[in-house]
């Protein structure tokens, strides 16, 4: 008995096309068409997995003849968001995708290369939208560059000023990692009079995208005090209790003022 | 390496602070100051005080005598002093948003609390702790960002010490 066939016409879907004069499906080579329709189901796959959401994968449900274009559609009502949000990345070119997806649509536009270019049009139903969208390569973004200051501490634990390029400071951090710095003359000299002892820098970085460059110090000091004070936090306020005794300072009006302002 | 705790404003003003009268206002905080000692001790052994910068900027009173607050600053400089950095202020950004998104249309504009950047320094640090006096609000700023950073309540007794559990009178915010 013959298998009555599905209709698919209510499943949301996405036409995938090569664009080129004349071109029909058996201009297409199997290997080319393979390599299309493995980019654009794996564009689906990363988007939906982007989305959270585990949806059933497109199945190429129709060809047109005349112009080789394959119609993609899900069973799953969750593939609708999808196509929509591949749609909107493949308009914006990748902007403010992520690089997964950025590399997806790079291969879905390469799929079609040496034969035509790749379109992509949404189904309304059983019509496919008038609106079209080709598939360009992502737009490359610059990482933005700033420099970032941080307040470290550590222990000098080695200094080189023989470097061509002012000098170098090893400090073993407080969490226990040791990291180079760049520092000027006068900055690793002050380090080699400090050497095995704790200090606190101060830490410039050229950040662009997520890869700080080597840092460079701008300021070190001797910072002793810590370890005085560790166990026996208390007695850090000794002196200043004294004074706050003299000054008459009342805690409960400036904490009542602290949560004024705050209010 | 010891994780740290996060001294807040209320907690550094009574321990800098010692009671000036018999004042009911005055007996209370004292009450508040020998708890949050308590605390200190308690914690000592297992942390690393640290204080944030936004509670720096709070202790700063124009009224008072340059003198105290110059001892003031060195005292708190004997702590590591957290600085509010570039993440740290993408954390206040995450933990400022919902409450700023709630506004209603037309309000005025809502700025960044300082209890949401003394949250949020703790946080991108990975502290352990928050010690703070219990008068504000670091629940919230912790919650939006699922921080597994605890809020110590150090104007009730630490534990073990519930036997010198004072009934203190109900303040008046």
């Amino acid at each position: 008995m013959a298998k009555v066939r599905r209709d698919t016409s209510s499943w949301p879907g996405l036409e995938v096309a090569i664009e080129g004069a004349g071109l029909s499906p058996d201009d297409i080579s199997a290997r080319l068409l393979a390599g299309l329709l493995e980019a654009a189901v794996s564009l689906f796959e990363r988007v939906a997995e982007e989305r959270g959401r585990k949806v059933e994968p497109p199945r190429l449900v129709a060809v047109t003849t005349g112009s080789a274009a394959y119609a993609l559609r899900s069973p799953d009502p969750e593939a609708g968001p999808v196509f929509d949000a591949i749609e909107e990345y493949v308009e914006a070119r990748g902007v403010g995708a992520s690089s997964t997806i950025r590399q997806g649509i790079d291969r879905l536009h390469k799929a079609g290369k040496g034969v035509g270019s790749i379109r992509l049009a949404r189904y309304e139903g059983k019509m496919r939208a008038t609106k079209v969208v080709h598939v360009a390569p992502p737009l490359q973004l610059e990482p933005a560059i700033f420099e970032e200051a941080q307040e470290l501490f550590g222990v000098v634990v080695a200094v080189d000023a023989g470097q061509r390029k002012g000098a170098s400071v090893k400090i073993r951090l407080d969490d226990g990692a040791t990291q180079d710095f760049d520092a000027d003359l006068g900055l690793a000299q002050r380090a080699a009079r400090l050497f095995t002892r704790p200090v606190r820098v101060l830490v410039t970085y050229t950040v662009a995208g997520d890869s700080p460059s080597e840092g460079r110090i701008e300021e070190l000091d001797s910072w002793e005090s810590v370890e005085e004070f560790r166990e026996q936090p208390l007695v850090a306020f000794d002196a200043v209790r004294a004074l706050a005794r003299d000054e008459k300072i009342r805690a409960s009006d400036w904490l009542d003022e602290l949560f004024d302002e705050e209010d | 390496m010891l994780p740290f705790a996060v001294l807040d404003t209320s907690v550094l003003i009574l321990l800098c602070t010692d009671q000036v009268d018999q004042s009911e206002k005055e007996v209370e905080a004292q009450h508040r100051r020998e708890a949050t000692r308590d605390w200190i001790e308690h914690l000592a052994p297992r942390v690393r005080f640290a204080v944030p910068t936004p509670a720096v900027a709070e202790l700063s009173r124009p009224k008072t005598a340059a003198a105290f607050l110059e001892e003031l600053a060195r005292a708190v400089g004997r702590f590591r002093v957290l600085p509010l950095t570039r993440s740290a202020a993408e954390v206040a950004a995450k933990m400022a948003a919902q409450r700023i998104a709630a506004r209603p249309t037309g309000a005025e504009r809502g700025a960044v609390k300082y209890d949401t950047l003394i949250a949020a320094i703790a946080h991108d640090v990975g502290a352990r702790y928050v010690v703070t006096d219990d008068r504000r609000d670091y629940g919230s700023p912790l919650r939006a960002v699922s921080s597994p950073v605890e809020i110590v309540v150090a104007s009730t007794p630490p534990p073990g010490q519930q036997m010198n559990l004072i009934e203190m009178p109900k303040r008046k915010k």
